[in-house]
């Protein structure tokens, strides 16, 4: 699976969670970007994630995230090897 | 659909065979054996059954009855019940991946109420209202220096009313009650050396006019533990000394001169003298007390880098506020919540095991808040959810936390087994050293974690650390500074000093 699909189907979930189907998500956005996303909702989309993935992310991996790009990269990783 | 968590009531519609009555809102299991099949639900984690029951008895001639309850080969539980009760049973792997769980239940001591003077003359065994299923995520490892050696409780089906001695009420759901001016019980020693630390979680009878709590004298054997006041459910930590080679037990008793009969206040007709309900005696086995190794901390120390060294045992918004100003906030399971000790310390012997079940999560609204709140009873953990106040929210707060706390607890243990945190513990109000000590020993099941005691006294000025034993940290903050968000620095000027000590 190519970044480019992983990365549309990562910002669909992250529009789906946070309910903002309009909102503008790049692998540059942030938390701060979109209202209402806390760290609840930032667990809906790990835990969306992983189901859509089939991958459970590490402890150190989720304490990595800063952005969207970061999960698309974790993700990535874990679907090449 | 029956999904986990759900109840799967007994009474009419519920799928039973021979050997049970029907009645509307349960079933009776009759005769000496009954069966009982449900249809398992797959997903990942251990499975677990929940049965809600309660023997058919007539104190003093029938005050119990046995239950052992079989499945393929495999004995699940087998307990003298004595009342009203939850029991969890964990099933094997191998019966859980089948598509239904056959049980059978062995109840030796069904009795006729006709016997004593009542109309009904069939055998009545156990009233069993439901069934539920509950995953709960792998058991996190207790790979800490720490250990659990023994757990005893005092009620329902797990009741051990052979160590309780002179000075108990008769066992109920959840405890015992301490009655009178003396309790006593004894305590089996371990095999093996020591040193260590008994956990007592006990709750007092409270009433107005007694502001102070129940004062409480606590031996073990010759030796006095404490004289101490408990206003509050608690559970205090006590070092043990050394068993003596041979010794089988330890005799614990509670001294106490506050104890009540509800009736002379107006509650309800017991006469007994209340003093305390004894729920839960843990005894953990000290480890390792070197002092941890943690990342050298000479020099100033960013920020953002200092309070993620840092983990919240609840009650600490501002911090996670703090942590949230500087761009490092954590996913964590306390950080925005409140939690009493005495949760905490069973969250921790218990991993936190099935915090998320939708049975134990309620909405609530609170005055100074637009979003639902929620708590959670089986630890009594509180906090605030993300849903608006509506009522069509309300459910959707528990299905949203059924996910999200499970995530937490398993991560809050991969975060305590890597021991390179300090816990931050403010509690309200403050605590004395034996509950402290209790939460410090819990801690250290999982990992070579540090305790940091945000103190509520005077006696630390803000900004200092001192160092209470090789895992325990006692700090000053300035509680009103640091809520108000208005000086950051009250928090991190402590924080540092901490990571320094």
């Amino acid at each position: 699976m190519t970044a480019e699909r992983i990365e549309d189907r990562i910002a669909a979930i992250v529009r789906e969670t946070l309910g903002a189907p309009d909102a503008p998500v790049t692998e540059a956005t942030t938390a701060r970007d979109i209202p209402g996303w806390d760290s609840v909702k930032m667990v809906e989309i790990i835990l969306r994630t992983e189901e859509e993935f089939g991958i459970t992310l590490r402890s150190r991996e989720v304490d990595s995230l800063r952005s969207v790009g970061d999960l698309v990269r974790i993700v990535a990783g874990r679907l090449a090897t | 659909m029956i999904r986990v968590g759900d109840p799967i009531p007994f009474g009419a519609g519920a799928s039973l065979g021979p050997a049970w009555s029907t009645e509307r809102d349960f079933s009776w299991s009759l005769g000496h054996a009954s069966t009982l099949t449900l249809a398992t639900l797959p997903g990942p984690g251990d499975l677990h059954l929940e049965l809600r029951l309660a023997p058919c008895i007539r104190p003093p001639h029938v005050p119990s009855q046995r239950l052992r309850v079989r499945a393929a080969g495999h004995l699940l539980a087998d307990h003298r019940l004595y009342g009203e009760t939850t029991l969890r049973l964990a099933i094997p792997p191998e019966l859980a991946a089948g598509p239904t769980l056959s049980l059978a239940l062995e109840h030796p001591d069904a009795m006729r109420p006709s016997d004593f003077g009542d109309p009904d003359a069939r055998p009545l065994a156990f009233r069993f209202w439901h069934a539920r299923f509950l995953r709960a995520p792998a058991a996190p490892a207790a790979t800490g220096p720490n250990r659990l050696v023994a757990e005893h409780r005092f009620g329902g089906a797990d009741a051990g009313p052979a160590c309780l001695e002179e000075g108990w009420g008769t066992p109920e759901d959840e405890h015992s009650w301490a009655l009178g001016h003396r309790s006593t019980l004894t305590v089996p020693v371990p095999d093996e050396p020591g040193p260590f630390r008994l956990l007592i979680e006990l709750d007092p009878w409270k009433h107005e006019t007694l502001p102070q709590g129940q004062r409480l004298t606590i031996g073990l054997d010759d030796r006095l533990l404490a004289t101490l006041p408990v206003r509050l459910h608690a559970v205090l930590g006590f070092d043990l000394p050394p068993p003596a080679p041979g010794r089988r037990t330890w005799r614990l008793a509670f001294d106490h001169l506050d104890g009540a009969r509800p009736r002379e206040f107006g509650h309800y007709a017991d006469g007994r003298n209340f003093v305390f309900r004894l729920i839960t005696l843990r005894l953990i086995r000290l480890g390792d007390a070197s002092p941890p190794v943690r990342p050298p901390s000479s020099g100033d120390i960013p920020p953002a880098e200092l309070v993620q060294r840092f983990e919240s045992l609840g009650c600490t918004c501002d911090f996670g506020r703090l942590q949230r100003s500087l761009g490092a906030e954590r996913l964590t399971l306390l950080h925005m919540t409140l939690i009493p000790p005495f949760g905490l310390v069973r969250g921790l012997a218990a991993g936190f095991f099935g915090l998320g079940n939708p049975a134990h999560l309620y909405p609530f609204g609170a005055a100074d808040s637009p979003n639902w709140r929620f708590r959670e009873t089986a630890y009594m953990l509180e906090g605030q959810s993300n849903f608006p106040r509506t009522i069509e929210n309300a459910p959707r707060v528990a299905r949203q936390l059924a996910r999200v706390l499970p995530f937490l607890v398993q991560r809050f243990f991969e975060d305590l087994g890597a021991a390179h945190r300090i816990y931050l513990l403010r509690p309200t109000p403050n605590l004395r050293r034996p509950e402290v000590d209790a939460i410090e020993a819990a801690l250290r099941l999982y990992g070579d974690a540090t305790l940091l005691w945000l103190t509520q006294d005077s006696t630390i000025p803000p900004g200092e650390v001192i160092r209470l034993g090789p895992h325990l940290l006692a700090g000053g903050l300035d509680h009103d500074a640091a809520r108000t968000g208005s000086t950051p620095e009250c928090w991190l000027r402590t924080l540092e000093a901490a990571a320094k000590a």
